[in-house]
């Protein structure tokens, strides 16, 4: 969800954009993709919009947070938010921006 | 089929509904990740993309039919009811899970086995060469008299084939060559092939980068040197640097511009043979020195052509039989007795055709046996099983359910296990082959495959496995069903014993087969141990053998004589070396060397010329080789340096010519120059793949020079250590010749053996298994057997019985089956074994010594697999089971 949570995106971009922010530790195969996208367009966190062009471009599909889905993940990022501070407080981990 | 579109069936078993809304998508993501993989990364790619497909699908349906059993409680279509019916399998395997780890295993080699000599089958035989219409690309071959197959056409030969012919549209040749590609030290020696200016184009062979050859670049005194390179040299060779074309590389010295890189994956037309580049055949004249275009007797290039819309290859054949004809009566001294012959390519020189095809097809029998060990091992698992599960199918079918629902249960079972053991072969087989490259990269032979497991070879394991989890799922199926509740409360046991006189067939048959395995792979071990300990009629151990090859901008006949005497001398002081030689053909190579003799006084039968195998030689050549002077004298240095027609000839030739008479002194005519025979020297090894002596006569070096000789050179110590002394020495002369690291003769021997080695190790290891898994199977039966007869073995130890009396019996029952296997197996090898006379070396189909051995290591190992469980029965306490009676 967090990658399209500034703009619509399509599959593969997703696929992509998860594949870079986890320095290609995770590759989500189709199956996997979508069968995450049609639960979270089931429970109305995302929905499918039409491309900024007007006209929808053949068998491609752009999919964009709704603002259920955004309330949903901004708590569950204050969620882990909150776990990652306190991971912190008790020096499990480094605090962020430090080295 | 289209390359994605498995991926697109796969889709069909997903959900309806989420098929129908992301299913497009889903091929278009597809297609985008699969163009990022390529090579290896391609086949890891689709294993993910398939598991990926397993795990979504799994709980795409689980949510579906949830919501569907929510809303209505009739049964839904069929694929809800397979669905059903995998879980359920899934839920009773998982119970399960140290029988489904070991069946999972069996298979994943069973399968894993076949799947890896199933890639290099389709490698070989059934992967179409990368070319457009491959079914209408031609070989053409040389038919020379006294020759065989891997003589050539002459260039003036090839221009009046090309343009005459109305067959063909059109006709390339080529010239494969080893070359050195760089300067100085970083040289790199690889194959190429000088090839005319249509090479491409008959083949239809595009290019990823730059242009093929133009017509210009093919004519004889052009003098333009161009090349392209393979996309694979590219890759590796050049750095696949994007500017390659327009640049110079040095190919043996001469310069040559880039200026194409051919399409990806194609590497010539001989499978296994790689080519990395492609050099305008001109240019082989200013390159290699001992090339004439213009001598009509020089077979140097191969052919390849393209019919033309309608004809056949038998209407080619034909066309080139009346065209070698008349090239025969227009040149009949040059051209004599010379045919063509014609047939489809096939990545295979045609001579060997036969034999690699009779070989792989020995290979898949070999993987088909074991994979009809595992299956009857998994069965026999299975059966053993069911017999526990005879209760819950007994109430199941009590309580009313359909007996083909059950079958359907317990061949859904058995599907689920082989698809999780198909899944965990793919990866088996991919490590096997991965494991063979190295094998073959570990010869010092050139050839190269690149093994790819495309599409084919994933269909061949899923097929493998479906067709095998139906046979074993069959057998538990019909016994758990062949009776109805109430037989089975009452003849609990005879049902048992039913099923454990199946298991036992199931025995018998994994170990003969196991047992024909072994057989098979002992014969293969002992051709190669014949072969390497074959007498060559030379010390192979100690001679090694190295090349040069003198550019001809640089040295005309008498310098290049002078160059090889003075390398001669300056090799032979590296202290080590016993002796050194130098001769124009090099021992246990392949192509023969015809050279047409007359011999006054013979009478030759036959309308073919009388030829013979030729070889020019220092007069050292034979005492490096360590071959013997059997009458007369070997060559002095004066025959040499005088260019003296004298010749020494070998046994066999001595015998043909002139049985029972004075041979020394006997005179030859060579090309109208008369000859005298001065020596006759024991019969050696002359081409690797002669079995049987043929005749040599050995000529002074100097009579033909040669610009590329082979230096022949032998030592007490190995004589692979002296390539850097020996590069030194000729460095000294010339700095800028390169000398290819030496090879043993020995080296050289085993390197023609790989065939029966390859057999060896592969049915070796795969007898191995299957002899393992028949092993377990006795076990498994003994050890059921001893656990149904606790009571029996009780009461008889309680009643007196002796406990090496009950090891008797249950060792001895075990060991009746294990020989009833074996003499099955004895009497299917005895079938089998003479399949195997064209692939076996030096010993005979029905060599006893394999037979004995096999049979006594096969029953020594079966009766620790039946010691084990008596030994547990042995330990029954007969006060326990009494008291649980």
């Amino acid at each position: 969800m967090l990658s399209v949570v500034n703009e619509a995106q399509h599959g593969y971009a997703i696929m992509q954009a998860v594949h870079d922010r986890t320095s290609g530790s995770v590759t989500l195969g189709p199956g996997s993709l979508y069968w995450a996208i049609k639960r979270l367009v089931d429970a109305g966190y995302l929905e499918e919009v039409v491309d900024g062009l007007g006209e929808r471009p053949q068998r491609r599909r752009y999919y964009e947070i709704t603002g259920t889905g955004r309330t949903v993940l901004e708590r569950e990022v204050k969620v882990l938010a909150d776990i990652l501070g306190y991971a912190e407080s008790q020096q499990l981990i480094k605090r962020r921006g430090t080295t | 089929m289209s390359r994605g579109g498995w991926y697109r069936r796969l889709l069909r078993f997903y959900p309806r509904a989420f098929r129908d809304r992301y299913g497009a998508e889903m091929e278009l993501h597809f297609d985008q990740t699969k163009k990022d993989a390529n090579g290896v990364g391609r086949f890891r790619f689709g294993v993910r993309v398939l598991v990926d497909f397993v795990r979504t699908a799994a709980s795409a349906w689980v949510t579906t039919l949830v919501r569907q059993s929510a809303c209505t409680f009739k049964g839904g279509g069929v694929v809800d009811r397979f669905s059903q019916d995998i879980r359920f399998a899934i839920r009773t395997l998982r119970k399960r899970p140290v029988f489904t780890i070991v069946v999972v295993a069996t298979l994943a080699m069973g399968i894993g086995a076949n799947t890896a000599i199933f890639t290099i089958v389709n490698e070989i035989l059934l992967r179409p060469l990368p070319l457009g219409e491959p079914s209408k690309v031609v070989d053409l071959f040389a038919e020379v008299p006294g020759g065989n197959s891997f003589g050539g056409f002459s260039y003036t030969d090839y221009v009046d084939y090309r343009d005459r012919n109305d067959v063909l549209s059109g006709l390339a040749a080529f010239m494969g060559v080893r070359v050195d590609v760089g300067s100085d030290e970083r040289a790199r020696r690889v194959s190429a092939q000088f090839s005319s200016e249509n090479y491409f184009d008959v083949l239809q062979v595009g290019t990823a980068m730059g242009r093929t050859f133009l017509p210009t670049e093919g004519q004889r005194g052009s003098g333009m040197n161009v090349v392209v390179v393979s996309f694979g040299y590219w890759q590796q060779g050049m750095g696949a640097d994007s500017a390659v074309i327009g640049s110079t590389i040095h190919v043996d010295d001469v310069p040559f511009t880039v200026v194409g890189v051919a399409a990806r994956g194609f590497e010539g037309t001989f499978v296994g043979f790689p080519i990395q580049m492609w050099l305008t055949l001109p240019s082989a004249e200013r390159v290699l020195t001992n090339v004439d275009f213009d001598d009509r007797t020089a077979g140097i290039l191969e052919l390849v052509g393209r019919l033309s819309a309608n004809t056949s290859v038998s209407r080619a054949a034909a066309a080139f039989d009346i065209l070698a004809r008349q090239l025969e009566d227009e040149n009949p001294i040059a051209n004599r007795g010379r045919r063509v012959g014609v047939v489809q390519t096939t990545g295979i020189d045609h001579s060997m055709r036969v034999g690699v095809t009779g070989f792989l097809a020995v290979l898949m029998v070999v993987a088909g046996l074991v994979l009809l060990v595992t299956c009857l091992n998994v069965s026999g698992m299975m059966l053993a099983r069911s017999t526990g599960r005879q209760k819950e199918m007994t109430i199941r079918l009590a309580v009313g359910a359909s007996r083909g629902r059950l079958v359907r249960q317990l061949l859904t079972e058995a599907t689920v296990l082989f698809g999780l053991g198909g899944l965990a072969g793919a990866f088996v087989a991919a490590w096997l082959v991965d494991a063979l490259l190295v094998f073959i990269t570990q010869l010092s032979v050139p050839i190269g495959f690149a093994l790819p497991m495309d599409w084919r070879v994933l269909l061949f394991t899923a097929s493998a496995a479906f067709a095998a989890a139906a046979f074993a799922g069959i057998f538990p199926a019909r016994e758990a069903l062949s009776r109805d509740a109430a037989s089975v409360l009452r003849t609990w046991e005879s049902e048992d014993r039913r099923t454990g006189r199946l298991r036992s067939v199931f025995v018998v048959v994994q170990i003969a087969g196991a047992m024909v395995l072994l057989v098979g792979a002992g014969l293969f071990a002992r051709s190669v141990l014949a072969g390497v300990r074959a007498d060559l009629g030379f010390d192979a151990d100690r001679v090694a053998v190295t090349s040069i090859t003198l550019p001809n901008d640089r040295y005309d006949e008498a310098r290049g004589q002078v160059f090889f005497s003075q390398l001669l001398t300056s090799t032979a002081a590296i202290p080590g070396v016993a002796s050194v030689a130098l001769a124009a053909r090099r021992p246990l190579g392949v192509a023969r060397n015809p050279v047409t003799v007359e011999v006054p006084g013979y009478q030759h039968t036959g309308d073919q010329e009388l030829t013979v195998d030729g070889n020019f030689v220092s007069d050292t050549y034979l005492s490096t080789l360590g071959v013997g002077i059997i009458a007369g004298r070997d060559f002095a240095a004066e025959d040499i340096v005088g260019k003296r027609n004298v010749v020494v000839i070998n046994q066999t030739t001595a015998s043909r010519f002139w049985p029972n008479q004075t041979v020394v002194g006997q005179r030859i005519v060579v090309a109208e120059q008369v000859f005298s025979v001065v020596g006759v020297a024991a019969d050696s090894r002359s081409l690797l793949q002669d079995a049987t002596p043929v005749t040599q006569v050995y000529f002074p070096m100097s009579v033909r020079f040669a610009p590329r000789m082979n230096v022949v050179f032998r030592s007490a110590a190995d004589p692979v250590s002296f390539g850097a002394q020996i590069q030194t020495a000729v460095a000294r002369l010339d700095a800028s010749l390169v000398v290819p690291p030496p090879v043993t003769l020995r080296e050289t021997m085993n390197g023609a053996l790989l065939p029966q080695r390859l057999a060896a190790v592969v049915t070796g290891g795969l007898g191995l298994f299957g002899f393992f898994l028949a092993a377990l199977g006795v076990y498994g039966i003994l050890a059921h057997a001893v656990g149904t007869r606790t009571k029996e073995i009780g009461v008889r130890l309680a009643l007196g019985g002796r406990r090496t009396n009950v090891l008797g019996l249950v060792v001895g029952s075990g060991m009746r089956l294990v020989l009833v296997g074996v003499l099955l197996g004895l009497g299917l090898s005895l079938l089998v074994s003479p399949l195997l006379r064209g692939f076996l070396v030096g010993v005979q189909p029905f060599d006893p010594i394999t037979f004995a051995v096999v049979s006594l290591v096969f029953m020594s190992v079966a009766s620790i697999a039946c010691y084990l469980p008596a030994r547990r029965a042995t330990r029954i306490n007969p006060a326990t089971v009494l008291r649980n009676e």
